[in-house]
């Protein structure tokens, strides 16, 4: 539980994510890591988040029209955002996701 | 610029971010797959071919694959873990394990992602599915590094299957064990009436081994009751062929055609056996012994005829002798005494016959019974008896008991027993190779006997009991010392049938 588990952190408003990710791979595993950890420490409780393996699902990359994996999708609140790439820099994915630090 | 320009450039400016975006992490190796567009449809590219083979493993492999943090974050899963938990994908990755395990279970998770740092550990562990039912499995659990990661792989196997065949297996032994331990027959036929089990008894009590023969050929039934069991006729291929077409019985008398088993009565239970999908697979048959239970109550019909027998013998006995009685009674104080006296002998014989068990009695304990009412304790010489050791059987009680009886009322009233100076002597012995019993009673010291003693009923009586019910003779000599009465009479041979004929017999 971080200590931004609170409306401020997450403007007052619930996110809703998707990670795609392919399988096993290295980046992707890192992906699922760095990406739920964010959430659980500035956003408990305010998100929904679902992880989508392309190797298993590969028909969702042309509804979301992905070009390469891991992709994060944030899908609510407006605008709708993409941000590709294992997600380890937490500064740059939190900006991407429009979430004050 | 108006506004619909200024939106329509954000929107390009988004998408021009976007794609720098994607370009910059294609660039800088933060992708490790492509989405290409093909003929049929999206493809993935990895760009770490090496991955794919061991991917198509993972992927298609018949247990559940996991890729877990050391924190217990679902880093990975395949599809087939997401079946076992009826639960799809997206809502597995990303959530930790403890989310899908039963909850008493979660200590020991805990436990296996802690041993799985450093070695392979296994354990069994019930998953919770999404519908909240359990499904019990194997997990096995090792390090994985994946580049600077580290992460714990899980390999998940469901073990449903095999619970369940424990549990039959444990059901088998259990089945087992109960025909080992049954005592009496318990047999189990398939649809085609062939024997598929025994209990032990059965196999030992026939002397052959069953399994695999026909229950008709092993068993031949001859049923008691051919209209109770409801099958038409009495063999083991009917009634075999009822229960199979799923009728219950309870309760058949039986007795089986075999030589171990002549002459014995069973009781036989049956009813149909039917597998999960409610279908007929067979019969289950008990028999249980009452060889000894039929005996008994056979036994004791006879004896509750036998009982009626003899009561009834003795009302038209006592119902004669009231009616002798009254005819030969002055009055009615006098037929008092007499029918009193004559019933209290009656029942003395039957006191006797009670202790004895309708079985055998000593001559001697009969005399003693009858006399001691006349005999003064403090001169035994009033009344002795003497001779060998004789049983008599039980028929011969009341006859003889009303016999001493008669003679010793008669006593009392004009002979040895109504003075004090009277004496009685009762003699017995065997003659003739022990064929013929013969009593002596011999009155002395009694009043002088006149008159003509031969009209009473006493003496009719007398002579009646001995001739007909003993088939002896009476002769009674009243000389003026007393009365000498001689009974001769051939030993009596137990027959069984109670009272002699002549006291029901005696009227006038």
């Amino acid at each position: 539980m971080g200590s931004h588990a609170n409306d401020t952190g997450a403007n007052g408003r619930d996110y809703v994510l998707q990670l795609f990710v392919t399988g096993h791979t290295e980046k992707s595993v890192r992906a699922v890591r760095n990406v739920t950890r964010l959430c659980e420490q500035h956003l408990h409780g305010h998100y929904d988040l679902k992880v989508v393996d392309l190797y298993q699902q590969p028909e969702l990359a042309a509804e979301h029209q992905l070009v390469a994996a891991p992709t994060l999708i944030k899908t609510l609140p407006f605008p709708p955002r993409k941000l590709i790439g294992d997600m380890s820099d937490s500064r740059r994915v939190l900006a991407g996701l429009g979430i004050v630090a | 610029m108006d506004e619909d320009q200024e939106f329509e450039l954000d929107e390009l400016r988004r998408r021009l971010a976007e794609a720098e975006e994607t370009l910059r992490a294609i660039y800088h190796g933060a992708v490790d797959a492509l989405v290409v567009r093909g003929p049929d449809g999206p493809q993935i590219f990895t760009l770490r071919g090496a991955q794919e083979p061991y991917r198509a493993l993972v992927e298609r492999m018949n247990e559940g694959a996991l890729t877990v943090a050391p924190d217990g974050t679902i880093l990975y899963s395949n599809r087939h873990f997401a079946d076992l938990l009826g639960c799809s994908l997206e809502r597995i990755i990303g959530k930790p394990l403890a989310t899908f395990v039963a909850p008493h279970e979660s200590p020991a998770v805990e436990a296996l992602l802690a041993d799985a740092g450093g070695r392979s550990v296994r354990r069994e562990l019930a998953l919770m599915r999404a519908d909240s039912s359990m499904v019990p499995v194997l997990a096995a659990a090792g390090p994985l590094v994946i580049d600077d990661i580290a992460a714990l792989l899980l390999i998940v196997t469901d073990l449903t299957a095999q619970k369940h065949s424990e549990e039959v297996a444990a059901a088998e032994r259990f089945a087992r064990s109960i025909l080992e331990q049954a005592t009496d027959f318990v047999l189990v036929c398939d649809r085609a009436g062939r024997i598929t089990k025994a209990s032990w008894a059965a196999e030992r009590l026939l002397d052959v081994p069953v399994i695999g023969q026909l229950f008709s050929e092993a068993m031949p039934l001859d049923l008691a009751d051919v209209g109770q069991a409801g099958v038409p006729d009495a063999s083991a291929d009917a009634f075999l062929a009822a229960v199979l077409a799923g009728k219950s019985f309870h309760g058949i008398e039986t007795r089986i055609r075999h030589d171990n088993l002549s002459g014995r009565h069973f009781l036989m239970s049956a009813g149909p056996l039917y597998d999960n999908e409610a279908h007929g697979v067979g019969c289950i048959l008990t028999l249980t012994d009452i060889t000894d239970r039929k005996r008994a109550e056979e036994h004791q019909t006879t004896l509750i005829a036998e009982l009626n027998h003899r009561v009834k013998n003795i009302l038209a006995v006592v119902q004669s002798v009231a009616w002798q009685t009254l005819s030969n009674s002055a009055s009615l104080a006098a037929f008092k005494d007499g029918f009193d006296g004559r019933l209290k002998a009656i029942s003395l014989a039957h006191d006797v016959l009670t202790q004895i068990r309708w079985g055998h009695v000593d001559l001697e304990r009969l005399v003693a019974q009858s006399l001691a009412p006349y005999g003064d304790p403090q001169r035994k010489a009033k009344v002795a008896w003497s001779g060998p050791r004789l049983l008599l059987p039980a028929k011969a009680v009341v006859p003889l008991s009303m016999v001493l009886h008669e003679l010793s009322t008669n006593a009392a009233k004009y002979g040895a027993f109504s003075t004090k100076a009277g004496r009685l002597a009762l003699t017995w012995q065997l003659l003739d190779n022990d064929t013929n019993v013969q009593l002596t009673w011999t009155e002395r010291g009694g009043p002088p006997l006149v008159g003509d003693h031969h009209a009473g009923f006493g003496t009719k009586l007398i002579s009646r009991v001995i001739a007909y019910d003993l088939h002896g003779q009476a002769d009674l000599h009243f000389e003026p010392e007393g009365l000498r009465c001689t009974l001769a009479f051939p030993m009596p041979v137990e027959s069984g049938q109670g009272l002699g004929p002549a006291l029901a017999r005696i009227r006038r």
